[in-house]
């Protein structure tokens, strides 16, 4: 968002930014700011930030995906990348989506489970 | 004058030393490469067991354990989700009708899609035990999953009692099926009035299949020849 360098005041639209600061200046400075949404405390409900004070992901967490109610959702964007995809909901019960692994050469799996090469042999 | 000579000559010996050590040197090093060619490419072949919770995975594994080195490998409870860690038991010899294979038995974790803590409180667990073992049960699916990667050969456990065509099943078999891992379907608690192993083979046609009881020891002989044809 953008801010204000003299005021400090967040630019509610586009307009603003276009147009100056209510208190004249013209000059905004972009960076990753609390968006101001309940009147400057930050403490709105539903806001973001009600969720930041308890939104963390401990080492001994397994999931990578928080539900904290219903529509509202916390990733663990490394723990994703690297683990399959487990979420656990507000009640506390995980789900755990099993990646699905598919051949690489894009061949319809032969179904006898034997190693590569294996199969051809015995035809032979 | 003859000292320059006597000189040169102890450089040029010791110059023929020193090429005299490098050449024993390099020669050393060769004789290790060969011996780690010859006895370095030895793998023990890892052999994993999957399927869904209470299967009967760790039954089986005690078995075989029991059966190759005499000892048992974990615990087993009706309480689901028991085995929550993957265990390993290495350097084990199957010996069958001069069939030799040295292994690794790999005692998976029980793969779920969905674990609920609420399940263990009907088997009398406190609430935070319930929710720790749900817990570590979810880690034990992600290292189940993971561990695809890393086993070279498989046992693909279902209950017979149970139905075979679940999501769960479709899952670990495509993803064994998708890595060319080795695979033997095993129709596990044929000692239950109820065991349906028809409805086991007809859902997995394609595959190695055997029928035994983990429990009472039925057909593991006929498991041993299945994995001494598939591995040999």
């Amino acid at each position: 968002m953008h801010k204000c360098v003299r005021c400090g005041r967040a630019a509610a639209s586009l307009e603003e930014i276009d147009s100056g600061c209510p208190c004249g200046s013209k000059a905004f400075v972009f960076g990753r700011y609390e968006p101001d949404l309940a009147g400057g405390n930050g403490k709105a409900e539903g806001s973001p930030q009600q969720y930041n004070a308890h939104i963390s992901f401990a080492s001994e967490d397994v999931e990578n995906i928080k539900v904290l109610s219903e529509g509202v959702f916390v990733l663990n964007v490394k723990g994703l990348s690297r683990d399959p995809m487990v979420l656990k909901d507000e009640d506390g019960i995980y789900y755990v989506k099993i990646p699905f692994e598919q051949r690489m050469d894009g061949n319809k799996p032969e179904g006898n489970g034997k190693m590569k090469g294996e199969g051809a042999k015995k035809k032979e | 004058m003859g000292m320059r000579r006597n000189g040169q000559l102890t450089a040029y010996l010791y110059f023929l030393h020193e090429n005299r050590n490098q050449q024993v040197v390099r020669m050393i090093g060769k004789i290790l490469g060969w011996f780690r060619k010859i006895f370095g490419k030895r793998k023990d072949l890892n052999l994993g067991i999957y399927g869904s919770p209470n299967v009967g995975k760790t039954t089986l594994a005690n078995r075989i354990c029991v059966d190759l080195t005499g000892e048992s490998m974990g615990t087993v409870s009706p309480i689901p989700h028991e085995t929550r860690k993957v265990q390993k038991k290495e350097n084990m010899t199957l010996k069958f009708r001069g069939f030799r294979l040295m292994m690794n038995l790999l005692d998976m974790p029980g793969i779920a899609v969905k674990v609920d803590y609420r399940d263990f409180l009907e088997h009398g667990l406190s609430r935070e035990d319930a929710q720790k073992r749900a817990r570590e049960a979810t880690r034990g699916v992600v290292d189940a999953v993971k561990s695809m990667d890393k086993v070279d050969a498989a046992l693909f456990i279902i209950d017979a009692t149970e139905d075979p065509y679940t999501q769960v099943n479709i899952t670990i078999i495509g993803n064994i099926e998708a890595r060319n891992i080795p695979v033997i379907v095993v129709a596990n608690k044929i000692d239950l009035p109820n065991a349906n192993t028809k409805r086991v083979r007809d859902a997995f046609p394609n595959y190695d299949f055997v029928e035994l009881s983990a429990m009472t020891g039925e057909n593991l002989e006929q498991l041993y020849s299945h994995i001494a044809d598939k591995l040999s």
